[in-house]
């Protein structure tokens, strides 16, 4: 039986039953996405990857019960949420310092863009440390909201789901939540403007 | 426009910008309120700007180490394993099947292995072409070893085409 051909509710009630190679294949489609969630709701690689570990042993403890009813990403989402902001209500860690050691790999680098300049390297790398220190400085609903529509693509109704809010709120707090990291990032950002150069308002 | 509060303010530009604005009353105003103000207009600006930002590779998760991710499968197994209670076997009765084999009872009749099978000889006998019988002398037998071994394939089988019905439901 080729399990890489079910569905992930499917691998879940296979597991269920006693199949832990379904469990694996769970782990192995959903790791990398689970791990980028939990580093931008906790900050930390290795807080990320704690909170990894745990959303997945909360899912093999939730197998007994579980029922198929509702979309399973939706559900492993609300789980690694969950688990973040449990984590983050225990650690309180200070934003890190951007640093220009090249100890941290450059986010560019996982996309395959090469920076010849070294310049340009540690300004991409400054920015992308910025962008993610801002957003630890958001309150955790405001966080968590943002990270799932800007970096999960959800729409606000799989919002409101995962944090079990209205999607009016989850609207809310998107938008507060852009305007927060407008302002705190406004020097990466800013751009000399008039109103004749408004890019929506023009006829 | 001029008496909201600048933080909501703030938010509906963003909203705004991001094109999620969907009341009429405040599309119009904050329509005319970035015709005429520069500071608003500067905003629409750095909001496009973050939605490149994040849009950026600049932006991107960093990968998650292999090494690190067969770790944490390693360590959930172990979770999972430790969580497990065994159920409390039931007391064997002292049967062939039970007992420790003799050298004699490594090798198996038919009526021995049903026996061991708690079927008859002759519910047996209708599995003959899968059992790992052998002959000797138009004696069958089957070594205990290979009959445990088919057993435990007939158990994954019975499993694989149960979940394939609960799948189906």
């Amino acid at each position: 039986m080729n399990l890489h051909n079910f569905s992930d509710k499917q691998l879940m009630v296979l597991f269920r039953h006693g199949r832990t190679e379904a469990f694996d294949l769970l782990f192995a489609r959903h790791r990398q996405k689970v791990f980028a969630l939990c580093w931008r709701l906790t900050g930390r690689r290795e807080d990320a990857e704690e909170a990894l570990q745990e959303t997945f042993l909360r899912v093999a403890r939730a197998a007994p019960g579980y029922q198929p009813t509702a979309q399973w990403s939706t559900w492993l989402h609300r789980i690694a949420v969950n688990v973040c902001l449990n984590h983050n209500r225990r650690h309180t860690h200070a934003p890190q310092v951007i640093s220009l050691d090249a100890a941290r790999p450059s986010p560019a680098a996982h996309h395959g863009v090469v920076h010849d300049d070294p310049l340009d390297k540690i300004q991409a790398q400054e920015t992308g440390l910025a962008l993610q220190d801002a957003l630890q400085t958001l309150p955790a609903p405001w966080r968590a909201a943002f990270v799932l529509r800007v970096f999960e693509d959800m729409g606000y109704s799989q919002i409101a789901q995962t944090l079990d809010i209205a999607p009016g709120t989850a609207k809310t707090h998107v938008h507060r939540a852009r305007a927060a990291l407008r302002r705190r990032l406004k020097p990466i950002l800013q751009a000399p403007c008039g109103p004749t150069t408004n890019p929506k308002v023009l006829p | 426009m001029t008496h909201q509060d600048p933080t909501t303010l703030e938010a509906l530009i963003a909203a705004y910008e991001a094109g999620e604005l969907d009341d009429p009353a405040e599309l119009d105003a904050v329509e005319a309120h970035l015709r005429t103000n520069n500071d608003a207009c500067a905003a629409m600006v750095e909001f496009g700007a973050l939605r490149a930002l994040t849009q950026s590779p600049q932006a991107a998760a960093p990968t998650l180490d292999p090494s690190r991710g067969d770790d944490i499968l390693a360590a959930l197994h172990a979770a999972m394993r430790a969580a497990t209670t065994p159920a409390a076997p039931a007391p064997a009765p002292q049967t062939l099947a039970s007992a420790a084999p003799s050298p004699e009872q490594e090798i198996l009749t038919l009526p021995e292995a049903a026996a061991l099978l708690r079927v008859s000889l002759e519910q047996l006998e209708e599995e003959l072409d899968t059992l790992p019988t052998f002959e000797i002398s138009g004696a069958v037998r089957l070594r205990r070893t290979r009959l445990m071994a088919w057993i435990n394939q007939r158990e994954a089988q019975t499993q694989n085409n149960r979940m394939l019905r609960l799948l189906g439901d």
